[in-house]
């Protein structure tokens, strides 16, 4: 065992350089862009800031990762997200001792919303694209009829530090929380059976069946998987905010899946993998407070930011399906 | 006679790999040229250059007497130069016609697609050509054999001066094949020029007016096919006389029963079907193609849900209801199309040859690397697969190889039943006896080999004991000197 982890500890970092070289350059470029846009972005606080939002987007880009190999895509995690980021302040509400329950409850819920998208991805045979777009529209139904359109509940103190608290001035819990979780993400998708399975079933379905590969199993985790990591989101962001929001999670459909793509994983699935979405996700996260700190109106940042995704997606496709 | 295409030392360089090497290749017009070799040897790159599909390292390349340099398949198109792929490049959503006339539908004034004008001319190409296919169908739904000829169309329907067929038969059922030989006929009675590469001889002997052999990435010779035989071309291609293509069978069966059917029955597909083999016996299925031959292996491997019947391993029934049971019960399956369901394109060698037998190489679902690389080297040894390394993507691989990555695959499971379905497809005529004899070494181990085959001489070679289906049933059971191939035809047509 001892001489495996070496190996592993040895062979993850080159890897995830290796396989998303490019983005990590369009990463360091994007820095140092900012810094001459914005002199002082490069700071300490500042770019702590910036980690400390794309926790929550990596963390949600986690499942969309698993979802995107397999050949799916997961358009309810917006509204995961908005729902669990009600839900679980209502349950906290404010208090430290209710925090465990309400992670319970909302990992549930994840885990249900995600079973339902993989179910009728599976057994309807309904595509993804369609299904999570119906099943996040029920389920941000429900949201606003759980919260009776006005959301209740603030963070317990503990989730508060957690998402807020800069230990060290540069990483709150939440950052911890997030590497922690990219990590096993990339060694459950490079080491274990189920990573080589998700990877087999995004590049031939029918080869993978053939191969005995389990087909619903492994969708309905990636699924379940998405549903829980948009939980985790949405509780870590009443921790963030203090209190939650009908539209807590809005924003993170189409930036999870900008970050997978931006990341280099393919669109269609069976190519890329977490390495690449972590450096996506900061770079979301980048162009969102990039655009803030220029003082674009709301409309302006919206456009300027699709074009941004859409520059990096041609310069990286292109690089990849030269290959 | 005056020549019409002229390569001259052409070299091409992937990665590691001297894919080719000096390499001269010339065509008269008006002549059916085969180019042969092993897996690997660069038959298809030569021509993929010529297509324009890769550009060379360096070398000359004149046509019609002019020197030409195609950057890309339009510029070849151009000139004249089509190939027919040996993968198809076919849109299963689109129609026959659409697929055959696509990129250069005739328009009408207004410049939209002028429907009716494209279906006239295919149609007046599938009467030129006398080929079995309507215009309307959706290509998805055609039988393989039915696209590759849908695939030759839309080369021909482009009339071009010099066309490239790329293991054109590999995928085609007897009655095509014959088909194609035609179509060959006819374009050469126009003066068209035809380069074609395979590895079966009767084809080569049949169609072509000279013959090229390749090996190693190097030019060997050009002869003229009247002047040569199947020994000499084997002499040229391995580098010496390969003897015994097939192994010995089976002098006398025991009596032990070790794989039995009973009363297989697949609604619409199958009916019926009860057969046993004995210990040490290779079972070959032959039949006309789309007489459940395919369906019943796939029945066997879980693939196709059956409706009733029962399978019995060395006695023992085994329940088999999806692909996972048939790998727990230790069936592997060789299917008959690498590349949609035999091998994941843009993954590794080494993820494609693990890939089914994961499961004996792990701890807790944690996949062990160390044992996943030895696996994977020692069988691509085994099978002598021609790859840069286990991290090559498997597309780049010769099409052989790719079969022999399959081939590794299902080997992995250390099966006890192995149904292969045309297993030799594309592959060279070494690696060809080296798996007939890895069959045989395996049913004489004590495991069921069980092979569907459009290759009568292979089913004849090989099997102790035949199986001929017609409309889903077995309408032919023979043994010994009753294996023949009229008796075999006779099966296939229903007149047994
Ligand atoms: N795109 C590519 N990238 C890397 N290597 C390649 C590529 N195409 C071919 N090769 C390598 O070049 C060599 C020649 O391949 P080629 O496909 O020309 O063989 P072939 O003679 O057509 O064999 P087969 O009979 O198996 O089809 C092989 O070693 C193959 O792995
Ligand atoms: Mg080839």
């Amino acid at each position: 065992m001892e001489s495996k982890t070496k190996n592993w500890v040895s062979e993850i970092f080159p890897e995830i350089i290796k396989s998303s070289l490019l983005v990590y350059l369009i990463l360091l470029l994007l820095l140092i862009i900012a810094e001459i846009v914005s002199p002082g972005f490069l700071s300490f606080l500042h770019l702590g800031n910036v980690l400390r939002q794309a926790s929550f987007l990596g963390i949600v880009a986690i499942g969309q990762t698993f979802v995107i190999l397999t050949g799916g895509i997961d358009l309810s995690v917006a509204s995961i997200i908005t729902l669990t980021n009600v839900v679980s302040a209502q349950i906290m509400n404010g208090s430290n001792e209710n925090l465990l329950l309400a992670l319970v409850t909302v990992i549930a819920i994840g885990a249900v919303v995600g079973l339902a998208n993989g179910s009728g991805v599976c057994f309807l045979k309904i595509p993804p694209l369609v299904m999570t777009l119906g099943v996040g529209s029920v389920v941000q139904g429900i949201a606003l009829v759980y919260s009776k359109g006005a959301p209740k509940g603030y963070a317990a103190p503990l989730i508060r530090f957690i998402s807020n608290e800069k230990i060290g001035g540069l990483i709150s819990g939440a950052v911890i929380l997030w590497l922690i979780l990219g990590l096993l993400t990339i060694v459950v998708l490079k080491y274990t059976t189920f990573g080589r399975n998700v990877y087999a079933l995004g590049t031939n379905v029918i080869a993978a069946r053939y191969a005995g590969v389990n087909i619903t199993g492994v969708t309905l985790c990636t699924y379940v998987l998405a549903g829980i990591m948009s939980a985790l989101t949405g509780t870590l962001l009443v921790g963030y905010t203090g209190t939650s929001f009908l539209d807590a999670g809005t924003t993170y459909t189409m930036n999870s899946i900008a970050a997978v793509v931006v990341g280099g994983t393919s669109i269609i699935g069976g190519r890329g993998g977490y390495g690449g979405t972590i450096a996506g996700a900061i770079i979301m996260t980048i162009i969102g407070s990039l655009l803030t700190i220029v003082h674009i109106p709301e409309a302006g940042r919206q456009i300027a930011q699709g074009l941004i995704i859409l520059c990096l997606v041609l310069i990286y496709g292109r690089e990849k399906t030269r290959g | 006679m005056k020549y019409i295409l002229e390569m001259k030392k052409i070299n091409k360089r992937f990665g590691g790999i001297q894919a080719l090497q000096d390499v001269d290749f010339s065509c008269f017009k008006g002549e059916v040229h085969a180019l042969v070799g092993e897996n690997g040897a660069g038959k298809s790159t030569l021509l993929k250059i010529l297509a324009g599909l890769y550009q060379k390292d360096s070398g000359a390349i004149s046509f019609n007497g002019k020197a030409v340099e195609f950057k890309n398949p339009q510029e070849a198109q151009r000139a004249g130069i089509a190939m027919v792929y040996q993968e198809l490049t076919l849109f299963p959503d689109m129609t026959v016609a659409e697929n055959i006339f696509l990129n250069q539908e005739p328009c009408n004034r207004w410049g939209l697609i002028n429907q009716s004008e494209i279906k006239r001319r295919v149609t007046e190409l599938i009467t030129k050509y006398n080929i079995d296919l309507n215009p309307d169908d959706l290509v998805g739904y055609l039988p393989i054999a039915k696209q590759q000829m849908v695939e030759i169309l839309k080369i021909l329907a482009r009339e071009p001066e010099l066309i490239i067929f790329d293991e054109p038969t590999s995928a085609l059922a007897k009655e095509e094949v014959h088909k194609l030989y035609e179509i060959i006929n006819a374009l050469k009675k126009n003066e068209k020029t035809i380069i074609f590469i395979s590895h079966r001889f009767e084809e080569v002997f049949a169609i072509a007016d000279r013959i090229t052999v390749f090996k190693d990435g190097k030019f060997v010779a050009t002869v003229l096919t009247r002047e040569t035989n199947q020994d000499m071309l084997i002499r040229l291609m391995v580098g010496r006389p390969l003897k015994d293509i097939f192994p010995k069978k089976l002098v006398q069966a025991t009596k032990k029963i070790i794989f039995e059917v009973k009363n297989l029955n697949v609604k619409g597909k199958l009916s019926d079907i009860s057969f046993q083999i004995r210990e040490g016996e290779v079972l070959g299925i032959a039949g006309l193609q789309g007489h459940g031959q395919t369906e019943l292996l796939k029945a066997l491997a879980g693939i196709l849900p059956k409706d009733s019947g029962d399978f019995f391993i060395k006695s023992k029934p085994v329940s088999i209801r999806n692909p996972i049971d048939a790998i727990q019960a230790g069936i592997a399956f060789v299917p008959e199309d690498r590349k949609t369901q035999g091998l994941l394109l843009n993954l590794t060698v080494r993820e494609n040859i693990a890939l089914k037998s994961l499961y004996l190489r792990q701890i807790l679902n944690f996949i062990l690397l160390d044992k996943e690389r030895e696996f994977v080297n020692r069988l691509i040894k085994e099978l002598s697969i021609k790859a840069h390394s286990c991290e090559q993507q498997t597309v780049n691989l010769s099409g052989g190889n790719q079969q022999k990555v399959v081939l590794a695959k299902e080997l992995g499971i250390k099966p006890r039943v192995i149904l292969f379905n045309e297993p030799t497809r594309g592959i060279d005529v070494e690696t060809k006896q080296e798996l007939y004899y890895l069959m045989r070494q395996l049913a004489n181990e004590g495991s069921i080999v069980i092979m569907v085959s459009s290759d009568l001489m292979e089913i004849i070679g090989m099997s102790d004991k035949v199986l001929v289906m017609y409309e889903g049933k077995i309408s032919a059971e023979l043994t010994k000197e009753n294996i023949s191939e009229e008796n075999i035809m006779r099966g296939a047509v229903g007149i047994a």
